[in-house]
């Protein structure tokens, strides 16, 4: 047994290039070592390549990516590719980003016995390191439960019980700080400390966020940036570099100031006192076989140009205001009106904008450009007319190439492409559904700004207070289905 | 550098995931997704363009597996449990044989393609019709069996129309597709 | 949106093994194909109609019922005019429209037609699938198999609300000025095929992932798997399955006794 559990030795990334989308490397001669007893936090930008080194460090990549790698990843001294992924889980073991993508059975006690089921230890071993595990992370109780029916914290506590049952040498987590209430996170960490320097364990951790939690222990903190992992003794020298990312909220940083200075709605453009475009009469709603939740709102107006944001805790009925506005939800109850006069179903599909948290569901295509030209098309417009809009839309919302197939672009850049689909569309309304989740500020920006040139109305739904106060007019709370407050800005 | 390990190993957990994420397709195909078809108010559904899309993109013995379960299991959790076994022969086999006929033409050449689509979509309906017939035939006479045969034809003829571009747009729009073929 | 048959509750076939109703459920469903005659079809039906009856209610014997009646209807139009030989029961004009032969036939198909889908009901009605698949592996179907099942019944649920999402979000994918709806310009299939292409594309990506959550479960190694839930036998197991042995008994004598003759 070497003392060092992980080496990274010159190792190089490339994902394979497509037509029209030219892949660059994703990191190039990389360097690591991770120390038994060593608990390292990985720092980076949404799609600093976090998720492609975390799988990578499970032997599942390069797998079928067709990546082209070069280097070595040496676990305890052996070189990773020499065997397969299935044939590393007693030494290597992760909890995806995405808990659903990890998840594969109906049950909470299948699912955390099964790592061990393929190993082949003891049923009545398995159990009583269940019990254990589950008690650990507090998700007793729930073992007949569907994993897939527990809240996002829920499932994350769920994955660590299943990797504490697995008990591997090598614990690689991607993003598990996200979802976790405070109290988890502290629990988290202070677990994953003790983890490391009791057992002798290594434990890295992705984030992509600096948490103020992270000061409290004292740890290794490295940064992902441009297919490197940087390092700094200092502490001061290293926020300063993490501040340069995004990933450490600083006040100064803002939409309306910086480089997006003088482009704040505010003051001078608030909208004069016309009618609301959109306005919401006693509506009430509720999902069918969903006993427990119920939207019940008085009035609710918005006007042309205004921005408002919509906050509150999770399950409070934001995203289900946002649905009915654009015609996704029939209310039980109630009037929409738009412009005055009440609108179905129809008229609200081609009124409004909803950005989803997932950009996919939107695009099909097979080119980026055939994407934006829909349309247009659809509006009548000739194709020359076309060209110049698409070129515009393009260069405004920073996308790649439009011979590029949409879905194989980045996550932040079919993201700027569902905001330039909607661009390109006459609307009434926008709403941006979560739309900052995953994304780097700028992509977030960039798709703000651009989207509020149009000056129409525009709905945000955020849990960020950084995005929430960056442009908006309005501030309205929500809680338990029900407006609770508002806020003038 | 490649990987130096055995490849099957990791095949394996391929294979699997690809049939199980193709049976919850054709599921949602058959179950959830209905073309209304308007002049007999009566609907079909898209289980054979799933099938057809599996057996060109992933080969005859995905869609063998996939379409047979697919199908079967939506008829298990539709409440029409009596015919799930018949379904899964009789989709299970039509997509065997449209993957096999699509593997030994290949997707290279038009005039090949045509022919393909053409005997996959024959074969296809015969297999998949014919032994809804003869097994209807048995429990409950070959009267009323003949009366589903034009359903039937009709489901495999939006296969052939639906399945054939879907799959052609699903290759263009996502390139990775074609080397999931085994 | 989706859910299955199963429905739970404190009856004697619920609590039946399931090994024991997938041994049963074929032999039962042969007796339904031996030329047994009329009289033997229809009793046989009825004894499961009185079975759902008394284990689950009147109101579940409708349910299948409701289901397959369009079809007992054809099968009542469509058969007598198939089987014109025997005694004429009713004539008009000189055709014949049924005959005492074809009243038989048709009373078996529906018999038969109906005791099938009853049987089946029953079985799914009261057997949880994953005990039907644990029922299965003990009668050592390979563990991949009965994998590739769970996870598609994880997945179905998943890819139906996939399928929702994404023909919301193309509802959305036209502007105030457009010519026309766009939805109605393309008619019905043409409406649904870029929402098909987008539910394709997006189950197609989930491949690759869900291949690697498959590997890191270990799924490939070569020792072999252990298991942590099995079936639990009912208490009364040995009760079961005397009842099963002497219901196989009357069977095999039923048939004896056919052949016999």
């Amino acid at each position: 047994m070497t003392d060092n559990l992980l080496e990274i030795r010159n190792y190089s990334f490339q994902f394979p290039s497509y037509p029209g989308l030219e892949s660059r490397p994703l990191f190039s001669s990389l360097d690591f070592t991770l120390k038994r007893g060593e608990l390292c936090i990985i720092l980076g930008a949404p799609e600093s390549g976090k998720t492609t080194l975390a799988r990578c460090l499970t032997a599942v990549y390069p797998g079928m990516t067709r990546a082209e790698v070069s280097g070595s990843i040496l676990l305890d001294g052996q070189a990773l590719q020499t065997r397969s992924a299935c044939d590393w889980i007693e030494t290597v073991g992760t909890v995806f980003q995405d808990p659903e993508e990890q998840i594969i059975t109906t049950r909470c006690d299948d699912e955390a016995a099964m790592v061990l089921e393929s190993i082949g230890r003891e049923a009545g071993d398995i159990r009583k390191k269940r019990a254990c595990a589950f008690s650990r992370f507090s998700i007793e109780g729930k073992e007949e439960r569907d994993p897939l029916s527990l809240s996002g914290g829920e499932k994350k506590r769920l994955l660590l019980a299943a990797l504490e049952m697995q008990n591997p040498d090598l614990w690689i987590l991607d993003e598990t700080l996200d979802e976790l209430d405070r109290e988890g996170q502290e629990f988290l960490l202070t677990y994953l400390v003790s983890l490391a320097a009791e057992q002798q364990k290594g434990v890295i951790l992705f984030a992509s966020k600096y948490r103020d939690i992270f000061d409290s222990v004292r740890v290794r903190k490295a940064l992902l940036r441009e297919g490197h992992l940087h390092e700094e003794e200092d502490a001061g020298t290293f926020r300063d570099l993490l501040a340069g990312e995004g990933l450490i909220h600083t006040d100064r940083e803002t939409l309306s100031s910086g480089k997006y200075a003088g482009e704040h709605p505010g003051d001078n453009t608030e909208p004069n006192d016309q009618v609301g475009v959109y306005e919401l009469r006693d509506i009430s709603f509720s999902y069918p076989g969903k006993g427990d939740f119920s939207l019940h709102l008085d009035s609710f107006s918005i006007k042309e140009g205004e921005i408002v944001v919509l906050a509150g805790p999770n399950g409070c009925g934001k995203s289900t205001l946002a649905r009915i506005l654009c015609g996704l939800l029939t209310p039980d109850k109630g009037e929409v009106l738009l412009k005055g006069s009440p609108a179905v179903k129809e008229e609200l599909n081609r009124n409004g904008a909803y950005l989803f948290q997932n950009p996919d569901y939107q695009l099909f295509l097979p080119t980026v450009e055939e994407e934006l030209a829909l349309g247009l098309k659809h509006r009548g417009l000739k194709k020359s007319e076309q060209k110049g809009r698409i070129a515009d839309a393009m260069d405004l919302f920073n996308l790649p190439s439009g011979e590029a197939p949409p879905a194989l672009l980045s996550f932040g850049a079919r993201k700027r492409l569902q905001g330039a689909i909607y661009y390109l569309l006459e609307k009434n309304l926008y709403i941006l559904d979560e739309a900052d989740s995953g994304l780097s500020f700028s992509d977030y920006g960039c798709i703000v700004r651009e989207l509020m040139r149009k000056g129409t109305a525009m709905i945000i739904i955020s849990h960020d207070p950084k995005v929430q106060q960056m442009a908006a007019h309005r501030v309205v709370e929500m809680k338990n289905g029900r407006i609770i407050g508002e806020k003038r800005l | 550098m490649e990987n130096q390990t055995d490849k099957s190993k990791q095949n394996l957990a391929f294979r699997i995931a690809a049939i199980a994420v193709l049976t919850a397709l054709t599921t949602v195909c058959t179950m959830i997704i209905r073309v209304p078809v308007t002049p007999t108010r009566g609907y079909i559904n898209l289980a054979d363009v799933a099938i057809f899309f599996t057996a060109m993109t992933f080969g005859p013995f995905t869609a063998l597996a996939a379409g047979g379960l697919g199908t079967a299991l939506a008829d298990i959790l539709g409440g029409y449990a009596q015919w799930a076994p018949i379904t899964f022969f009789a989709h299970g086999v039509q997509g065997l044989v449209i993957g096999l006929i699509f593997k030994t033409s290949g997707t290279e050449e038009k005039g090949k393609m045509v022919m393909a689509l053409v005997i996959s979509f024959i074969l296809g309906t015969l297999i998949m019709a014919g032994t809804y017939f003869v097994t209807g035939g048995l429990m409950y006479g070959f009267g009323a069996a003949a009366t589903e045969i034009p359903g039937n034809i009709l489901q495999n003829v939006a296969g052939v129309v639906l399945g054939f571009p879907l799959y052609l747009a699903v290759k263009k729009a996502y390139p990775p597709i074609a080397g999931y073929r085994w | 949106m989706i859910d299955t048959l199963y429905r739970d509750a404190p009856s004697a076939l619920h609590r039946y093994d399931s090994r024991l109703k997938l041994f049963l459920l074929p032999l039962l469903l042969i007796i339904f194909f031996l030329p047994l005659g009329t009289a033997a079809v229809c009793a046989y039906t009825l004894t499961f109609i009185l079975l759902t009856m008394a284990v689950l209610g009147f109101r579940e014997v409708l349910m299948p019922l409701k289901a397959i009646f369009p079809l007992l209807i054809l099968i009542t139009i469509l058969t007598p005019f198939f089987h014109r030989a025997g005694e004429p029961l009713l004539e008009t004009g000189g055709i014949v429209l049924l005959t005492d032969e074809g009243a038989a036939e048709t009373l078996v198909y529906i018999a038969r037609f109906s005791g099938i889908s009853l049987l089946f009901f029953l079985f799914f009605r009261t057997t949880a699938m994953e005990n039907i698949l644990l029922g299965l592996s003990w009668y050592r179907l390979p563990y991949n198999m009965t994998l590739v099942i769970s996870i598609a019944l994880r997945y179905i649920p998943h890819l139906a609300g996939l399928y929702g999402q994404i023909k919301a979000a193309h509802a959305l994918r036209c502007g105030i000025n457009d010519e026309l709806p766009c939805r109605r310009k393309r008619g019905r299939i043409g409406g649904l095929f870029p929402i098909l292409v987008s539910l394709v594309i997006q189950s197609v990506k989930t491949i690759p992932t869900l291949t690697m959550a498959l590997e890191l479960k270990g799924i490939g190694r070569s020792n072999p798997r252990s298991r942590c839930r099995r079936l639990e036998s009912p208490a009364n197991i040995r009760m079961q399955l005397f009842f099963t042995l002497v219901l196989l008994v009357l069977m095999l004598s039923a048939l004896v006794v056919f052949l016999t003759n």
